[in-house]
Order: structure tokens, then sequence, then C-alpha cells
């Protein structure tokens, strides 16, 4: 059920992207949806769901939206699920703060270890723009606290629901 | 063999999935089938669900393109219609300056015929009741105009100055009931006085019973009243009655139609009888 569960979260993620990508690709240029279910399994679930999970969704976004060498989103999100894992094991990341700030350091790692892997695979890597980079940052930030505040609500009102049936 | 702690675990299972995907970075780099294969097969997997995504993607783009032209067409209508309302009003003017100008060659050609002592005006309202027929032009004592002046304008006779403010002046007109001027049948030469009826045709009064007056006769000032000069169009002959004791009953339709009055001339000298051509309206025709 579990994994059932995170495969659909991620095939949802990719359908998201894709569809982001053919509305507005100048948006979806600063929102990497696939992300999200890294994040949230790396925070909510453990680090080796992190990595599985974040193993899974970098090579799902190399098949469709990275041309190039395969393999290097999964090494980064395989990556970036680990340190988010152990980052989660070792910090009560319940705030809505702290997971703005987990979805921050997401971002910022994603863009700096994509930029050191193209220069050690001799990659053309895009031009740095701090500017940019943090923009990035800061929507994945919010776009982090958000969906755990949203998908946190949802299962509060399903145990609730749950709860009320079992009683009745 | 002890079991590992999960930390480990996860460490193992790290470098197992980053030395497994560094293998296929360098499969891919090189070319190799084994890479390729592991990527045809996620996206051969997955493309159903992303199929619909970019169609759902497409679509609302479409959906937004056509509400975005939507509303820059109707903003883009709003504006046409706009620019279309000015180009009507310009239009309009255009057209009324191609009428008017014809009017006032006339008059600038009347009133260079004219005595030098003559001012145009324009008319600025008509008071056209049953018992009142007058009209007031532009022009006041500050231009020279005083009461008891002849006004004309291309085609005849229009009235004379009743009075003259500073910038206005009111004029009565030939079919005014109190307004009378001197009149000749201008191919026989018989003479009687033209008198207003309001809204009824002029009629010539004290022509003789077997003086000699036909349908469609000219009627032109005679000068003979001592404010308008002579020969300027009255009207046309259109009734003759015989049965009035010993006078004919003539009446006269009007040179000037009153309510298509736009410009006038007012004449500033008296012009006493000189015969005055250029007001003719076309020299008897």
């Amino acid at each position: 059920m579990k994994l059932l569960r995170a495969i659909a979260a991620l095939l949802l993620c990719l359908m998201l992207q894709e569809a982001l990508a053919r509305l507005a690709p100048a948006a979806a240029r600063h929102l990497d949806l696939m992300m999200l279910p890294v994040v949230w399994y790396a925070f909510a679930r453990s680090q080796r769901a992190g990595m599985l999970v974040g193993c899974a969704a970098g090579l799902l976004e190399d098949a469709w939206f990275h041309v190039g060498v395969f393999g290097l989103n999964g090494f980064k999100k395989t990556l970036l699920g680990w340190a988010l894992g152990g980052l989660a094991s070792r910090f009560e990341l319940t705030r809505s703060w702290a997971r703005f700030l987990g979805g921050v350091l997401a971002s910022l790692g994603d863009s700096g270890l994509e930029l050191v892997l193209r220069r050690l695979l001799e990659e053309q890597a895009p031009p740095v723009r701090p500017q940019e980079l943090l923009l990035r940052a800061g929507i994945m930030g919010l776009l982090v606290a958000a969906s755990f505040l949203i998908v946190e609500r949802g299962l509060r009102r399903d145990r609730l629901d749950a709860g009320l049936a079992r009683r009745a | 063999m002890p079991a590992l702690n999960p930390t480990r675990q996860n460490a193992l299972i790290l470098v197992a999935l980053l030395f497994g995907q560094l293998l296929l970075m360098a499969g891919s780099a090189r070319g190799d089938r084994d890479a390729n294969m592991l990527e045809t097969g996620l996206m051969r997997a997955t493309r159903p669900l992303v199929g619909v995504a970019s169609g759902a993607g497409d679509a609302l783009r479409g959906a937004f393109t056509g509400v975005r032209r939507l509303l820059g067409a109707h903003a883009e209508n709003e504006q046409l219609r706009v620019r279309v309302r000015q180009l009507e009003t310009e239009l309009a003017q255009t057209r009324e300056q191609v009428l008017e100008n014809p009017r006032l060659r006339r008059l600038l050609g009347m009133r260079e015929t004219l005595a030098p002592q003559s001012i145009g005006a324009s008319v600025v309202t008509a008071i056209l009741t049953d018992q009142d027929k007058l009209i007031v032009i532009d022009r006041g004592t500050a231009d020279g105009v005083h009461a008891d002046l002849p006004v004309i304008a291309w085609g005849g006779a229009v009235g004379r100055v009743v009075s003259a403010g500073t910038h206005l002046a009111k004029v009565r007109l030939l079919d005014d009931p109190s307004s009378r001027i001197a009149g000749v049948v201008q191919r026989s030469r018989v003479e009687g006085m033209v008198h207003g009826r309001g809204d009824e045709p002029l009629e010539m009064r004290y022509v003789p019973r077997f003086s000699d007056v036909m349908l469609e006769d000219r009627v032109v000032t005679s000068g003979r009243e001592g404010v308008f000069p002579r020969g300027v169009g009255i009207g046309t002959v259109g009734f003759v009655g015989d049965d009035a004791g010993i006078s004919k009953q003539v009446r006269l339709r009007p040179a000037v139609d009153p309510h298509a009055l736009e410009e006038v001339l007012v004449l500033l000298e008296p012009v006493g009888s000189r015969l005055l051509d250029a007001a003719d309206g076309g020299g008897g025709s």
C-alpha cells in the first residue's frame, strides 16, 4: 500500500510537472515538482524512503525532462533524499517554517549538486544566477510548507471521519 | 553475522543506489544500450499519463490563450468603436464643410459684387412661429449692424434687421406677418407690395387686376421702400387669382427658405435703387 502510494505520488507529480511545462514553460523552470515527493518522504517517512523516492523521481525526471546524461537527476535526488531524511531524523521538522527551510535547502542543494555533477561530467552547466536560485528555493520552500499543510489537513479529516464512523 | 543498524543499512543502500546511477551515467555517456533501455522503459511505462498531462496542459494553455485573445479582441473592439465614432464625426464635419463651401463661395462672390460695405453673418437661431418669423445673427452694433438694414442670402432677400445688440441682431424675415417689401415682376415690371403672412405664402398686393402676371414669374425687389437694393429675388409666383376686386390676387413662393438659412449677408450702407445682380440667385433662372 505504501509503495503504491509512493508510486501514485510520483506519477501525480510527473503529470503536474508535464502539464505545467506545457501550460507555462517559464514558470516550470522555477518549479521542480518532482522534488516534492522526495522532501515529503524524507520528512514524513524515513531516510530510506526519501532515498528511494528520490532515486525514482530523479530517474523519471531524467527520462522526461532532461536531455543529456541519463541518471544525473536520479543521482542528485537520491543524495538529497538521504540528506533530507538525515536532517529530519535529527531535527523536529513539524513546523511550517522548518519545512519551508527544508524546501529551500533541498532546492539549493539540487542546484549545487547539478553544478558540481555537470562540471565532473564535463557537461556545459547553465549560468548560475543567484537571484534565480533564491527565487527557485523560495518557491520550493513555500510549496513544501503548503503541501504539508494541505496533506496533513486532509489526513486529519480522514482520521476524524474514520473515528466517527467507528463510534457510530 | 550481526544485524546492521538502520543508519548503516541506509548508508549501504545509498552507496548502492549512487553506484548504480553512476554506472547508468557512465553507460549513458558512452551510449550504452542498457542505460537507454531503462530510460526508454520508464518513458514507455509512464507515457499514457504524461500524454494526458500534456494534453491537459495544452488544453488549459489554449483556453487561457483564447480568453486572453477574447479579452484583447474586446478591448480592440472598444478602441475601434471609439475610432469609428471619431471618424463618423469627422466625416459629418467634412460633409458639412463640403456643403458649406459653395454657399460661402457664393456669398463671397455676392459680397465682392455688392457694395463693399457688407458683412457676412451666421444664423445663431431662428424663431419661426405662426406670428413671428425672426432669425438671430451673430453680428451686432460692434460690426456696424443696426436696425433697418437689409439682409440677403444666396437666392434672394431674407429680411431686415429689427434690432441690434453689440454682437447679435434680430432679423425679421419676409414672411413675418408684419413684413412689407416693394416688389416688381421681373418679366412684366408690374409692381406691388409683398406682405408676409406667417406660414402662408407671401402675398403681393396692390397689383392691378389687368396687369400681366403669370405663374412662375419671378418677383424681385424694386428698391422703392428705400431699404433693399433693386433686383434682389423675393419669390416666384405660385398663384394668380382675378376675383379680388380691383387687384389681382398674387401669391409667391419665397426665394429663400428661412428654415435652411445658415449664412446671410447684411448690407451695411444704403444701396438705394442700385441694381443688385449678384443676390439674384442665378439671374432669372
